[in-house]
C-alpha cells in the first residue's frame, strides 16, 4: 500500500501521464510518459522529509512539470501560517 | 549547528531499476536516492554532514566510487536547505489567461488584445487555439510600470479640417 506521504505527488504525477506503482515490496515506483522508470518511494523511509524531497527533485529532473499553488491554496496557506 | 550537505553526482550510465536499487541499499546510511534523468543518465544525491563543502564532495565521491566504477561527468553540493528549496519549488510559473490580465489591469478584454501591440507589453508564454497564456509575474511588472492614458486617444490632427476665418 502507497505510503500517505507520497500520494499526493504520486496522484499529481499521474495526472500529468506518468505511471505510478506499488510493486510487492511496498516502493512506489514511478515511470515518464515514456514508460522510463525514475524513482521509487519507500514504504517505511528512514527519513520521510528528505525521501520526498530527494523524489520530488528527482522527478522534476524527469521532466515532471510542478506548477505554483493556486489562489485558493495560497490562501489556505497564509491562513495557516497566521493561525487563524 | 551541524550544516547538512546534500551531493549529487551524475554518471553517464543507463543501469535497470534492480542496479538502481542496489545501488541505493549499498548507500542506504547516508540516506543515499538514485534518479533516473532520461537522455542524461543516473543521478546519486547523498547526505553528508559536518564536513564541510569540499570534505562532503570528497565523501560522496569515494562512497559513490566504491558502489558504481564510473568516473561523474557532474557533481553538485549545495545545502540540505537549499536542496529542500528546490523541492518545494514549481517549475511552471504562475500563469495568467488574457481574462485575468483583464481583472488585473482593470481592463475589458478587448483592451488587453489591443495593449498586445505594445512594445513594452510582455510576450505570451504559449499562444494556444484557446487563448495566449502569460507569466503571471511579467503581467504584474508590466502593471506596475504601465502609464495609463484614459480616454479616448487624441485625434490625429493632420485628419482635423481646418478651419477658415
Amino acid at each position: 500500500m502507497m505510503n500517505r506521504d507520497v500520494k499526493e505527488l504520486a496522484s499529481w504525477a499521474s495526472s500529468q501521464g506518468w505511471r505510478v506503482d506499488d510493486d510487492a515490496s511496498g516502493y512506489t515506483r514511478f515511470y515518464d510518459p515514456d514508460g522510463t522508470y525514475i524513482a521509487y518511494y519507500p514504504a517505511t523511509p528512514r527519513n520521510p522529509r528528505r525521501r520526498l524531497a530527494d523524489l520530488t527533485v528527482a522527478l522534476k529532473k524527469a521532466g515532471l512539470q510542478v506548477p505554483p499553488p493556486s489562489k485558493k491554496e495560497q490562501r489556505a496557506q497564509r491562513r495557516k501560517e497566521s493561525g487563524q | 549547528m551541524t550544516q547538512n550537505w546534500v551531493v549529487t553526482i551524475t554518471l553517464d550510465l543507463d543501469p535497470d531499476m534492480a542496479e538502481m536499487d542496489a545501488w541505493e541499499q549499498q548507500l542506504a546510511d547516508i540516506d543515499a536516492v538514485v534518479g533516473r534523468v532520461p537522455r542524461r543518465g543516473v543521478e546519486v544525491t547523498l547526505y553528508a554532514a559536518d564536513l564541510g563543502i569540499d570534505g562532503a564532495l570528497r565523501f560522496a565521491r569515494k562512497r559513490v566510487a566504491a558502489v558504481v566504477a564510473s568516473d561523474p561527468i557532474g557533481i553538485e553540493v549545495i545545502t540540505e536547505d537549499e536542496h529542500l528549496r528546490r523541492a518545494d519549488s514549481p517549475t511552471v510559473p504562475e500563469l495568467m489567461s488574457a481574462a485575468e490580465i483583464a481583472d488585473e489591469l482593470g481592463v475589458s478584454r478587448q483592451r488587453v488584445h489591443q495593449l498586445r501591440a505594445a512594445a513594452a507589453f510582455p510576450a505570451p508564454l504559449a499562444d494556444l487555439r484557446g487563448g495566449a497564456v502569460w507569466d503571471a509575474r511579467a503581467i504584474r511588472k508590466f502593471a506596475s510600470e504601465w502609464e495609463r492614458k484614459p480616454g479616448r486617444p487624441a485625434a490625429n490632427p493632420g485628419l482635423i479640417p481646418a478651419v477658415s476665418q
